[in-house]
């Protein structure tokens, strides 16, 4: 019932059906004119709610009914449920044009005015109501508009995320390869050139043991290059696999973590998933459930990596809505072309599978 | 005419009881007695009963397209909705007109004494089963199946006979009645059928009118779409 009150047509058809009921009750129809007069009116009224494109005629109709007044002074009675719906549509003006009628034609029937009065002042509650309704269902949209630019605006981060990665591979890719060949090669051409001067002054007996110290030291050069540049290229902080390992080692619950497959397959960018599922996964089973197991597999293969986190009772699952932690994981997966998947049953399993094979 | 011809009409004559018994009933009612001379014989206007129910099981595949879901696939097929409705309309339309035909002919050979014009009687019929065709739309539009349809539109439209003078004959209902009876389109027909009966014709016209703006907002109000 409540959802039905908030309804428009709901008060069109009650104000309507008072209106008319009024009516017969007041003229009491006994010709078959004045029924038909009237039958033309609710014809009139059925296809103005029937088509859109009637709307914009109301005016017109009603200025059928009002002039059709001279002929059946009863026409004005039906003139009111056109008033109830010029005052809805906010067409005051409009409507005000039936009082000079009832002036002009039936004068003192009292009815005519309380008529009037009861459609006016009931058009106009629900033009307000309307209006602010109106108002109300922009604001919503405007909202509406705002978090579905967000969620895109997210949805975009979390692509160009993969595209970051890829180019900061490259760059520290590019940024070893200039190493390599500005130090390290460089001192061992060096040390080469030195070492084949020493055997060609050798075959001619003229040995010089300085050249030989020289390509000694370009070549520790390059050896302690190699060593800097090495030790470079490996972060400072924990990362990736360690960051995942230490992850499992401090979770309170025992857990039972297997791991398979070449580990060197996973890139940077595939450990901060991993990580970030991990860590919200091991979160939830603290916070929704009453787990005395939980098993961890990771898994890589020639195509793709996979992560299976399992834990047994689940804590009433099935009345808690899914929050924003597994819809963020969801997309951050989807992001890298990966899945995730949920099982709910004895026991609470998430699947995240992710791509190895990728462009180089 | 596709519509017309191989979605509504094949399709309602292959219903063969229903055509058989919309055939038979009217000669039953074509030859019922002539008790009183005030009104017209009883079948005159208890044939608007038949004519009322002809039109419900006639329009029974609008809802069972819609139960059935045939609907949808239609709407997917390149056919409007206003051809649809228009094909079906017109030929369920053109059925009752025949059985319009067989009842005018019939109860005018039997009661040739009573000098009623034909013409003017079948232009009755013809209008109340625009009527009828219009109104069965607009109930079906109300429900989602036929058999909650049909328990609920028999006793509904037996009342409405009743009160509309179709079962009694108007100059022997109570005035009380009557004054219910006139918000009803079955009174504006029985009141066509006493005129028809008596000869003003004219008159008869009006309440046809009256008839048939019943008939206008009944089918404004059932012709929107449904799907489900």
């Amino acid at each position: 019932m409540q959802k039905l009150i908030r309804h428009v047509l709901f008060w069109d058809i009650s104000v309507l059906t008072l209106l008319y009921a009024g009516t017969v009750l007041l003229i009491k129809p006994q010709t078959p004119a004045v029924f038909l007069l009237m039958l033309v009116s609710l014809n009139l009224l059925a296809l103005y709610f029937r088509f859109d494109q009637l709307k914009r005629y109301l005016f017109l109709i009603y200025g059928v009914i009002l002039a059709s007044g001279f002929i059946f002074s009863e026409a004005l009675y039906f003139s009111f449920p056109f008033v109830y719906l010029l005052m809805k549509e906010g067409k005051a003006p409009y409507s005000i044009l039936v009082l000079p009628l009832i002036i002009a034609i039936n004068p003192f029937e009292w009815t005519l005015y309380a008529l009037y009065v009861f459609a006016f002042s009931i058009g106009t509650l629900v033009n307000l109501w309307q209006s602010e309704r109106m108002t109300l269902l922009k604001t919503i949209d405007t909202h509406r508009k705002k978090v579905f630019d967000i969620q895109k605006e997210h949805t975009d981060l979390l692509e160009s995320q993969s595209e970051i990665s890829r180019i900061a591979a490259y760059n520290e890719r590019d940024r070893i390869a200039q190493k390599l060949h500005d130090d390290l090669g460089h001192e061992m051409t060096a040390g080469l050139l030195n070492l084949k001067a020493y055997q060609n002054l050798k075959h001619q007996g003229k040995e010089k043991e300085e050249v030989l110290d020289i390509a000694l030291r370009r070549f520790e050069k390059a050896a302690s290059d190699l060593k800097d540049t090495v030790h470079n290229t490996k972060p400072l902080i924990a990362f990736g696999r360690d960051v995942f390992d230490k992850q499992i080692a401090a979770f309170d619950l025992d857990i039972n973590y297997t791991k398979s497959g070449d580990f060197q397959k996973i890139k940077p960018h595939h450990w901060q998933i991993l990580n970030a599922v991990l860590k919200e996964s091991l979160t939830n089973i603290m916070k929704h459930s009453d787990a005395s197991m939980v098993n961890v597999l990771l898994e890589t293969s020639q195509r793709m990596i996979r992560l299976s986190i399992e834990n047994d009772r689940p804590k009433s699952f099935n009345t808690h809505k899914p929050g924003y932690g597994l819809s963020f994981m969801r997309k951050r997966v989807e992001a890298f072309d990966g899945t995730f998947s949920l099982q709910k049953g004895q026991t609470f399993k998430l699947l995240v599978t992710l791509p190895t094979k990728e462009e180089d | 005419m596709t519509v017309f011809f191989e979605l509504a009409l094949k399709r309602t004559l292959r219903q063969k009881t229903l055509v058989i018994a919309m055939m038979v009933f009217p000669v039953i009612l074509a030859t019922a007695p002539h008790p009183a001379r005030e009104a017209p014989p009883i079948g005159f206007t208890l044939y608007g009963l038949i004519i009322l129910f002809s039109g419900f099981l006639l329009t029974k595949q609008i809802i069972d397209d819609r139960s059935y879901g045939t609907i949808t696939r239609i709407a997917a097929a390149p056919i409007r909705h206003f051809e649809y409705l228009l094909g079906h309309m017109g030929a369920y339309l053109l059925i009752l007109l025949i059985q319009n035909l067989v009842f005018t002919v019939i109860a005018h050979a039997s009661f040739e004494s009573l000098d009623i014009s034909l013409g003017m009687l079948f232009v009755t019929y013809a209008v109340f089963s625009i009527l009828s065709i219009t109104f069965s739309l607009f109930w079906h539009m109300l429900f989602r199946t036929y058999a909650t349809s049909i328990a609920i539109y028999s006793v509904i439209v037996n009342m409405v006979a009743m009160l509309g003078g179709l079962i009694v004959p108007i100059p022997f209902l109570p005035e009380r009645i009557i004054t219910i009876g006139r918000i009803l389109p079955t009174y504006w027909f029985a009141n066509a059928v006493q005129h028809v009966y008596e000869g003003s014709n004219l008159t008869a016209l009006l309440s046809l009118f009256i008839v048939i703006s019943f008939a206008i907002m009944f089918l404004v109000m059932g012709s929107k779409r449904r799907l489900t």
